[in-house]
Parts: structure tokens; C-alpha cells; sequence
């Protein structure tokens, strides 16, 4: 469906994207995670051609695409339906009015439709933007941070938005700095890092249960990282504050694992199996 | 279509613009003005022998004070009126990033042709309406219109001379970094093109010199000439601007 190759940017000296190649495929969710500054909105724009700039070439299919810009300004003075069928008008005439309410009742915007930019919340403004990139009915929804700056009850309502159009077999290009914004609707992660794709993987894989978490209520004392380290089982262990990361060397032997940790008395606060998404991206 | 949907959208941004309803009601009101102030020149001048003679002097060599006071206000106000709203016009949409959307939705020659014809649009009909508004008060003050091409001609000019600024400045836009630089640029060029017109070659450079000195003695050749003059910087500057919008990342 979109095929990259070899994208270099500069912006000055600074190199903001670094021989990425890539491949996306028509059906599955990718979510491209990084770190502030790490390279994803650009990456993403040059998808989008908002940048033209740039050495490499991108390959897209003749397909609709559906784009939300990261906080890019909205008109402020129209109301939310009006400003979709605007956005819509530019590409279709047929069912304007159907097709508007039908992305807005998606994204949960019709309550509000009648309302002008201006007098919506940053939540409401950020599900206006998410409709507009759903107009048209587009085979690949291109969404850079779309829960960016918004209160923990609104992340979840976008989150059940990208459930929702993974559900009908939608092509996601989804990028985010929080990891757990994305992780349960995405097939693949791209972590990108210092313009660099680190790595591209199935989401399964790395949520593999070869890992085990412990949360602890205060951090470990030697004495008990060697006792940890001496579990034959345990292939490393890797100490985050509170938090400890067990690797083991076979799945088979994770309740094995558990037993001789609990044996040992280590005393644990929460026990977490599998490895989370956040934990990948710090190691 | 995309483009006329575009061009219809940035029109009615424009109507509902207070800004820019503000400079053009600010003009109109200065042009009302003028006309008023050099009716009552011309009533004074009529009343003393020698400023009579003078008067008919002007008259015969540059046309009736009435239209020639509010024709020279003009040149010099739509510059500025253009300057004013148009130094910001395109890089505030460029650096908000509202462009974005659009791009995935439309062709970047479509979304930089609608916003300058949208804005030539506003800027013409209110010329054209300023003036007609005029010519309805100086026909009810006993004004001689005469041959109908003297009245259609410096609106002709106007409309071309408006449109060379707001192509100007919409190019000044697309390689601006933000409004100040835009702004700093926009100025530069305008003290640059009065500098060109001084200046025995760089004056066909200058866009001022293509202005017609349609109230004095100059051939209907070459007004013409004058005229293609402006329409040919309309062009390139719209040309480059379309150039340069097309390459720049958003």
C-alpha cells in the first residue's frame, strides 16, 4: 500500500529522518512510537506530502487517505458540520450531508455538530479533526498523536475510535509518544528513534510472555538481585526504580519462575506477565 | 470544482474578515473623502479669475480634479490596503498548519490560485463598488461623464494595479518563515519598486511604472501597452509563487 524508500530529511544540519524504509500493508494498524522530537510527525508529513522536501522516494497506491494533522489549527469560525462538509465537498458531491453526519457520529462529534470551532473544548476539537480524516470512507487513516494533550477520559474515547475503525478493516497509520495510547489496537510498532527506525515489529511478538514485571513498593537490596540473578530460569534482570524486569528463557517456565521468586521472599507489589509496550521502548 | 470550492470558501473568509471589511471601509470613506475635498478645490478655483484658467488648464491636460484627486488617492492606498491584508495572508495558514488539510484533498496549485483570486475578487468588487458609489455622487453634483471608456478605464487600471500587489505579496508569503519576515519582505519591495521607477532602466522593473497616466496625454496604445505591463507582472509573480509553494514543505 505505501512503500518508503531510503527518506532522508534535514532540516538545517539536523537530520530529522535518516534512510527510512518502510512498508505498510492494506488492513493492519501500525503504530509508529518515539520520543518527542524523534522523527514521527515528520515522517508522517511526508507521507502526507505536507513535506516535499526530502531525499527518497514514497510510493503510494491510488487510494483514498484520510490525514490528521498534529495540532494544526481548525477554522474558528464555522460550525463542526460545516467545516466537514466543506472538507468533504472537496472531494465528493454525491450524500455530503449523510456522509458528514456519518463520520461525526464515529467519532462522537454529533452532539456538538452545530457548534462553532471556537467554542469546543481541545478534545472535541481533536475528534472534529479525527472526523474530518475519516470522511470519504479513505482506505489509509494517517493520525499523527491523536490523543496528544488530552485528559485521561477523552484518550479513551479515541482510543475506542481507532478500535472501532480497525474493526472495519481500516489501513492505521497511528503515531504516538505514549506507547499505551495505541498498544491495543495496533498489528505492528515502529519505534522510531533520532530519525532512525529502530525497529518494526508484530505487536504479539513483543508482547510475548517471556517477561516477567514486578512492581515493587520499595527498590530491591543486592542481596536480592543476586538471589534473582542466581534463578537458573532467568536469563537477565533489569532494575527500573521500582520496577524489575525478568527475562526468561523459556515460556514454559514462567510459573517455575514465579515459585522460586516468591520462595526467595522477595516482596513484590504487583506481578505482571508478558512485557508492555513501554517496557520495550525503555529497553 | 476543488478549485471554485476553494475559491468560494476563501472568498467568504475574506467577506467575514473584520480586518480586512475595516481597511477596505477605511479607504472607501478616505476616496468619499477626497472627492468631496477637491469638489470644493474646484468650487474655490472657479471663483478667481486666475485659478480659473488654471483649472481649465488642469482640466483639459489631466481630466476633471474629481476624478483625478480620488484616482492619485487611490494609487496610493491600494498598496498599502494590499500590504496590510496580504503580508500575512498565506504564511499564517502555512505556519498554523490549517493548509494541511487541504493538501490531501487538493492540488497545491488549486489552493494558492484560489486564495489569490479570492482575494483579488474582495479587494476588485470593492474597488469597483467604492468607485461606482462615487461616479452616483459626482453624477448627482452635475458631473459630465463624457466618453463612457474614461470612466471604465481607471477601474480597469485599479482592478490590474491591486492585482500586481496582492500577487506580489501572496509570493512574498510563500518564502516568508513567518508574518514579521513577510512583513519586512513586503516593505523592502515596495521601497525597492519606487527606487526602480527613479531609475532610467530599472523603471520597466517597476511595477509603478506600468500605471497609466490615464488622466493626462498618454495614447490609447500605450495605455494598453501599460496595461499588458501590469498583467505580465501578475503573471510571473503568480508564477513563481506557485513555483515556490509547490516545492515548500507546509
Amino acid at each position: 500500500m505505501i512503500n518508503v524508500d531510503n527518506l532522508t530529511k534535514k532540516y538545517g544540519s539536523n537530520l530529522a529522518l535518516n534512510k527510512i524504509n518502510l512498508d505498510l500493508e492494506k488492513g493492519k494498524v501500525y503504530g509508529l512510537v518515539g520520543e518527542n522530537g524523534a522523527g514521527k510527525t515528520t515522517l508522517i508529513n511526508c507521507i502526507a506530502k505536507v513535506i516535499k522536501n526530502y531525499s527518497g522516494k514514497i510510493e503510494i497506491e491510488n487510494i483514498k487517505i484520510g490525514f490528521m494533522p498534529q495540532d494544526a489549527a481548525l477554522e474558528e469560525e464555522i460550525t463542526a458540520e460545516n467545516l466537514l462538509l466543506f472538507f468533504y465537498l472537496l472531494d465528493d458531491e454525491k450524500n455530503a450531508l449523510e456522509n458528514v453526519n456519518k463520520s461525526l457520529k464515529l467519532t462522537d462529534c454529533y452532539d456538538f455538530k452545530d457548534k462553532k470551532i471556537k467554542e469546543l473544548s481541545h478534545g472535541m476539537r481533536r475528534r472534529v479533526m479525527i472526523a474530518q480524516a475519516l470522511l470519504h470512507d479513505p482506505e489509509l487513516i494517517i493520525l499523527d498523536e491523536p490523543t496528544s494533550g488530552l485528559d485521561p477520559k477523552v484518550v479513551i474515547e479515541v482510543r475506542g475510535i481507532i478500535k472501532k475503525l480497525k474493526s472495519k478493516g481500516k489501513t492505521l497509520f497511528i503515531s504516538s509518544h505514549n506507547t499505551q495510547d495505541i498498544e491495543d489496537a495496533c498489528d505492528y510498532l515502529i519505534f522510531i528513534e533520532k530519525g532512525i527506525i529502530k525497529k518494526k515489529e508484530k505487536i504479539n511478538e513483543y508482547r510475548g510472555n517471556s517477561i516477567i514485571k514486578l512492581l515493587l513498593d520499595k527498590s530491591l537490596s543486592k542481596k536480592e538481585v543476586e538471589l534473582l540473578r542466581k534463578i537458573k530460569n532467568i536469563k537477565d534482570v533489569k532494575i527500573n526504580d521500582n520496577e524489575v524486569l525478568i527475562s526468561i528463557k523459556d515460556n514454559n517456565l514462567v510459573n517455575d519462575t514465579i515459585n522460586k521468586i516468591t520462595k526467595y521472599n522477595i516482596n513484590f507489589v504487583n506481578i505482571r506477565i508478558g512485557r508492555e509496550i513501554d517496557d520495550i521502548f525503555k529497553n | 470544482m476543488k478549485f471554485l470550492i476553494l475559491y468560494k470558501h476563501h472568498l467568504y473568509s475574506s467577506i467575514k474578515n473584520k480586518k480586512l471589511f475595516f481597511v477596505v471601509l477605511s479607504y472607501f470613506i478616505l476616496l468619499l473623502l477626497f472627492v468631496f475635498i477637491s469638489g470644493k478645490i474646484q468650487d474655490g478655483m472657479k471663483n478667481s479669475l486666475g485659478n480659473k484658467i488654471l483649472l481649465e488648464e488642469i482640466q483639459e491636460r489631466f481630466g476633471d480634479i474629481r476624478i483625478l484627486i480620488p484616482y492619485a488617492i487611490s494609487l496610493l492606498l491600494i498598496p498599502i490596503i494590499t500590504l496590510i491584508n496580504n503580508f500575512n495572508y498565506l504564511v499564517n495558514d502555512i505556519n498554523n498548519g490549517s493548509l494541511r488539510y487541504l493538501i490531501i484533498r487538493a492540488k497545491r496549485f488549486q489552493i494558492y490560485l484560489a486564495m489569490v483570486l479570492s482575494e483579488f475578487t474582495y479587494i476588485g468588487i470593492a474597488i469597483i463598488l467604492s468607485i461606482a458609489i462615487i461616479l452616483t455622487y459626482l453624477y448627482f453634483k452635475g458631473f459630465s461623464f463624457g466618453n463612457f471608456i474614461y470612466i471604465l478605464l481607471p477601474i480597469l487600471v485599479l482592478l490590474f494595479y491591486a492585482f500586481v500587489f496582492i500577487s506580489l505579496f501572496t509570493m512574498i508569503n510563500v518564502f516568508s518563515k513567518n508574518q514579521f519576515s513577510s512583513l519586512f519582505y513586503c516593505l523592502i519591495s515596495l521601497v525597492l519598486l519606487i527606487f526602480f521607477m527613479q531609475n532610467k532602466f530599472l523603471k520597466y522593473i517597476s511595477a509603478f511604472y506600468y500605471v497609466p497616466d490615464l488622466l493626462g496625454s498618454e495614447e490609447n496604445l500605450q495605455i494598453a501597452l501599460k496595461l499588458f505591463g501590469m498583467l505580465a507582472f501578475v503573471i510571473i509573480f503568480n508564477l513563481i509563487g506557485l513555483y515556490l509553494f509547490d516545492r515548500r514543505d507546509l
